[in-house]
């Protein structure tokens, strides 16, 4: 009797110990940003220049309530004050993300000269237990590999040109995964956003083999039956990914490939280079007179609107402080180049400063001129 | 410290040159093993340490806390703890294949494997330096050229030379290592054409997990005046039991 008793307190003293070792880690993380954003656009065509200003803040909540099971809630809160709000119409309408089934936006204050907007742009729970893996709520579903444009994600896309949005939109979406292996997993998931007939559903394998990370998908998406298949690997020194995604013929929706292809490299003294096509085969691919009649919407199955999509990247740290990037596109046929250089400087430990700029050019009556630039100066600081 | 190299004197006569010969393949069986040796007493069987790198230059100064969790050369796993604008950052390597967790975007990107002789995160240490890729046993030719005393102890002197098969950044390592505890005391990083690029430096010998150790580490680069970069052992265990399917990105992805 004595000896049960003994090993009972043993065994009590050994959970109790677990529990203690296992609640040194707390049980909420909160972390963040502020970020402060000032924008000058210069539109070349009509000789006008607009400014705006933004304001800018994240929360993000996770509590642990227990080992299997994370909460997870994150809200963007965004100020914009300036000449831009005033001039464009409906401003306020253009912060709703389309993709999101609930609505779970407020706007603050809505006037003239000043838009206060709050969004939740992720609010779900997480439960994970050995190989299983179990998701529900807003969220985003990252399947793509690529670093510009991703084919693969199918539930989410995201404008490469919003480099402000780094956490990139969600979505309302249920999500199952099962481990099968170290590097092995089978998922499936499902979504649905506010418009009519838009429900995604579509299930991933992925596998690592002959050190590439492989997985295909297939799926229906807003009704359209589609496959694909994407791949990151290296050959030699460089990497290389990989993106495909089909879209079946559906009625009035027209069948639809998009490819990406993508090699990478960092060279000596610190030189990161990329290099990346994008194919979609309903792109436009003839020179459009009006540049602005282009639909810049961008979805899962149009990620740009132009057929054959290039973009090289140089990249270097010239100090541990200060880096530059820059981004060169150009879509062949519609003749459109848009230049992407960057400068951002580590001010203190969790304060950085950004200096980027975005400038279009395009082929309009025979000619190929400046369309628009765009500056912005941005602060931000951590916590 | 001189790096001319082993000085022995040429004699004229076959069985002296042979009688030379012997004990210097015995020496070079010697140096691997020193080597081995203080390899193995850092690196243990497995290894969970946290570390805080602090990146010095004239005028300013980063630091940046991190926690490791390593197994032999084939496998680690680097999460950063500080600073907020990082804190998440996952770093996993797995015998060729590295990968990096951006927890604000929540994805995992697969990194070239050029990227392995970069400088990681802006400190003076290569993704190499912190990840192991190669191993300082198997992938170079040792050999003892002396001995030295640092800090009040007696080292060795190895030279390490990469071996023609291995994808290694330096041309050549000079390593001084305690003779008694078997520590890395200093070390001079050359490159391809010779050139002296970085100095590290071993202190605060403090016993660790049941081991003693150099718990702090500067590695200086030699052309640029008043940059070092420091890294300190926080904490550190050895030899616990950690499965290969611990190195994964879906570990990457739950890691605190």
């Amino acid at each position: 009797m004595k000896t049960i008793c003994l090993i009972a307190v043993v065994c009590l003293a050994a959970v109790c110990y677990g529990q203690d070792s296992a609640s040194q880690k707390s049980k909420w993380e909160v972390n963040g940003y502020l970020k402060n954003m000032q924008h000058i656009s210069f539109d070349h065509l009509y000789k006008q220049d607009v400014s705006g200003n933004l304001l800018h803040n994240r929360i993000n909540l996770k509590w642990m309530p227990a080992d299997e099971i994370t909460v997870v809630a994150q809200l963007r809160n965004r100020m914009f004050w300036g000449e831009e709000i005033k001039r464009t119409p409906q401003f306020a309408t253009l912060l709703r993300n389309s993709n999101e089934k609930l609505n779970m936006q407020v706007l603050w204050i809505n006037s003239p000269s000043v838009i206060m907007h709050s969004n939740t742009e992720r609010l779900y729970i997480d439960y994970r237990k050995e190989k299983w893996n179990a998701r529900l709520g807003r969220q985003r579903i990252n399947w793509g590999v690529s670093t510009t444009w991703n084919p693969n994600d199918v539930f989410n896309s995201y404008n490469f040109l919003d480099f402000d949005y780094e956490e990139r939109p969600g979505v309302d979406a249920a999500k199952l995964q099962y481990q099968f292996s170290d590097f092995g997993t089978v998922e499936l998931a499902y979504a649905s956003s506010a418009g009519k007939k838009s429900d995604i559903v579509a299930t991933r394998f992925s596998a690592n083999k002959w050190n590439y990370d492989l997985h295909a998908i297939t799926g229906v998406v807003q009704q359209q039956i589609t496959i694909g298949a994407g791949w990151a690997g290296s050959i030699k020194e460089s990497g290389f990914k990989g993106e495909l995604q089909y879209y079946f013929t559906h009625h009035a929706l027209k069948e639809r490939l998009n490819i990406v292809l993508e090699w990478d490299r960092v060279f000596k003294k610190g030189w990161y280079t990329n290099a990346s096509v994008l194919y979609n085969s309903l792109g436009i691919d003839t020179v459009v007179n009006n540049f602005y009649t282009i639909d810049l919407k961008l979805s899962p199955q149009n990620l740009m609107p132009t057929k054959w999509n290039l973009i090289a990247t140089a990249s270097k740290e010239i100090t541990p402080l200060l880096s530059a990037n820059t981004s060169v596109l150009y879509t062949p046929g519609t003749n459109l180049l848009i230049l992407l250089p960057s400068l951002r400087y580590d001010l203190a430990t969790n304060l950085t400063a950004d200096l980027i700029g975005q400038s279009f050019f395009a082929q309009q009556e025979n000619r190929f001129r400046a369309i628009s630039t765009r500056c912005f100066l941005r602060i931000k600081w951590n916590f | 410290m001189d790096d001319t190299g082993y000085p022995r004197q040429i004699c004229k006569q076959v069985l002296v040159i042979i009688g030379c010969l012997l004990p210097f393949v015995q020496f070079a069986q010697t140096a691997a093993e020193i080597v081995q040796k203080a390899d193995a007493k850092m690196r243990g069987k497995t290894a969970i340490v946290e570390i805080s790198i602090k990146t010095i230059r004239p005028g300013w100064s980063r630091s940046m806390d991190a926690k490791a969790w390593t197994k032999g050369t084939d496998y680690s796993l680097i999460l950063v703890q500080a600073p907020a604008k990082d804190k998440g950052i996952v770093f996993l390597k797995r015998k060729k294949e590295v990968w990096n967790w951006m927890p604000s975007l929540e994805r995992t990107i697969k990194l070239p494997p050029s990227m392995m002789s970069q400088s990681w995160m802006g400190t003076d240490f290569t993704n190499d330096d912190l990840v192991k890729e190669s191993s300082v046993v198997n992938d170079y030719d040792h050999t003892l050229l002396g001995d030295t005393v640092i800090s009040g102890r007696n080292c060795y002197i190895i030279r390490m030379i990469p071996k023609a098969t291995a994808a290694v950044v330096w041309g050549k390592l000079i390593v001084c290592i305690d003779k008694t505890d078997f520590l890395e005391l200093h070390t001079r990083f050359y490159d391809e054409e010779g050139v002296l690029i970085n100095i590290m430096n071993g202190y605060d010998i403090k016993l660790m997990d049941g081991r003693l150790i150099p718990t702090r580490f500067e590695m200086i680069p030699v052309e640029k005046r008043n940059h070092k970069t420091e890294m300190i052992y926080r904490s550190v265990q050895f030899d616990r039991s950690i499965e290969d399917g611990f190195f994964t990105t879906e570990k990457m992805k739950t890691i605190r």
